[in-house]
């Protein structure tokens, strides 16, 4: 009985010894190597109205983009039937990403004695670059409003450039 | 446990292992698409208006009548029957003289129209030129109780002022009625090349033949 009992001490004396030399082993012959990073998106989408002006420019008429550049204002006056003015915009893309602009896309209702025209703006916009485009407004030489006040809407999305 | 509880418990947690990711995708894209898409907005208001020139107050370019030929100021001039069975002729011209003829069945009456304008070929808003029409009757027969009236009516371009007018109860063979009228703009477009329409109607209201005529002028300005 007692023969037996030492039998089991010493296995698991050797057992644990074993097991120290194996563990000695890994940690002599193994090795862990780390590698810490960071990776940092620091590409700008930054589209913007750059200049705008009116053609014919009068006292009584404005234009003005607004302190973010996202917004274009104007305002035509216009002093007889078939007379007309023209607005020129530009579109600059600040950012380090290329985009790609959609259509003008006019939002308000349309009327009879005015006619907005558009020319096409759609297209590539790589960084750094400008786009520009005009609005053509036009008292239908045929209207017999006397005095009317028409307000124009319009707006152009700007997408990332997915190649 | 019931194997039934345990296949139950297994679907709803796939269920919200699905819901999760499929909201975790969503806010990822809305993330992205805010982050590289832009709308630019153009917003504008037009203001039609006929624009009066504030009294004192001209424009830096002036406006003048289309330029005709030599000093000649521009302007049509139309002529219409209101009555009569025949007609003869619809005349324009560059402010010089034209001749209309009237013909009718029993005899024939000629009338010669002169305009001329007599301070010059320009104006600007508020100026004024005057205008002088002379109605010659160029035929061998005597207007009898006739009379030269003149009705305009204004589209707002101009302030027509009838200086002169003529009502003669005869007219002779040879013999000329005059009619001086003056204009002065009122408006004016900033558009190099506008034209401007004023149509004016004066009657030549001779009876004959109990046939009465009336005469449209239309005159036009140009911006320069």
């Amino acid at each position: 009985m007692k023969k037996i009992k030492e039998e089991k001490i010493f296995s698991l004396i050797w057992l644990l010894i074993i097991i120290m030399i194996i563990g000695v082993s890994y940690a002599y012959f193994s090795s862990t190597l780390y590698i810490y990073g960071i990776a940092t998106l620091d590409g700008t989408f930054d589209i913007k109205f750059s200049e705008a002006s009116i053609v014919n420019q009068t006292e009584l008429e404005t234009i003005n983009i607004s302190d973010n550049g996202l917004e274009l204002s104007f305002n035509i006056k216009l002093a007889l039937p078939g007379e007309s003015d023209t607005i020129e915009y530009t579109i600059k893309n600040n950012g380090t990403i290329d985009a790609v602009l959609d259509e003008l896309v006019v939002t308000s209702a349309t009327d009879t004695d005015v006619t907005f025209n558009c020319s096409s703006i759609a297209g590539d916009l790589p960084s750094g670059e400008t786009k520009s485009g005009t609005i053509s407004v036009t008292w239908n030489a045929d209207s017999v409003s006397p005095q009317k006040d028409v307000n124009f809407n319009a707006e152009i999305v700007a997408n990332q450039k997915v190649s | 446990m019931p194997k039934s509880l345990q296949t139950k418990k297994s679907v709803k947690k796939i269920t919200q292992v699905i819901l999760l990711g499929y909201f975790l995708f969503v806010i990822t894209l809305g993330i992205a698409y805010a982050y590289f898409s832009t709308t630019l907005k153009i917003n504008g208001l037009v203001t039609i208006e006929g624009e009066e020139w504030p009294e004192g107050v001209l424009p830096t370019e002036p406006v003048k009548p289309e330029s005709g030929t030599g000093s000649q100021i521009s302007s049509s001039f139309q002529s219409e029957y209101l009555t009569g069975n025949n007609i003869s002729s619809t005349a324009q011209n560059k402010f010089s003289s034209v001749t209309e003829t009237y013909d009718t069945a029993s005899s024939t009456y000629t009338i010669n129209i002169t305009k001329t304008a007599t301070n010059g070929n320009s104006a600007k808003p508020t100026e004024i030129f005057n205008l002088n029409f002379q109605i010659k009757n160029t035929s061998n027969v005597t207007w009898t109780s006739g009379e030269v009236t003149n009705t305009y009516t204004s589209n707002g371009n101009f302030l027509v002022n009838v200086v002169g007018t003529v009502d003669n109860s005869t007219l002779a063979p040879g013999e000329v009625a005059t009619l001086n009228m003056s204009f002065s703009l009122t408006i004016c477009g900033k558009n190099k090349g506008t034209l401007y329409n004023e149509e004016i109607t004066y009657k030549i209201n001779y009876l004959v033949n109990n046939e009465v005529r009336t005469t449209t002028v239309i005159l036009e300005f140009v911006s320069v």
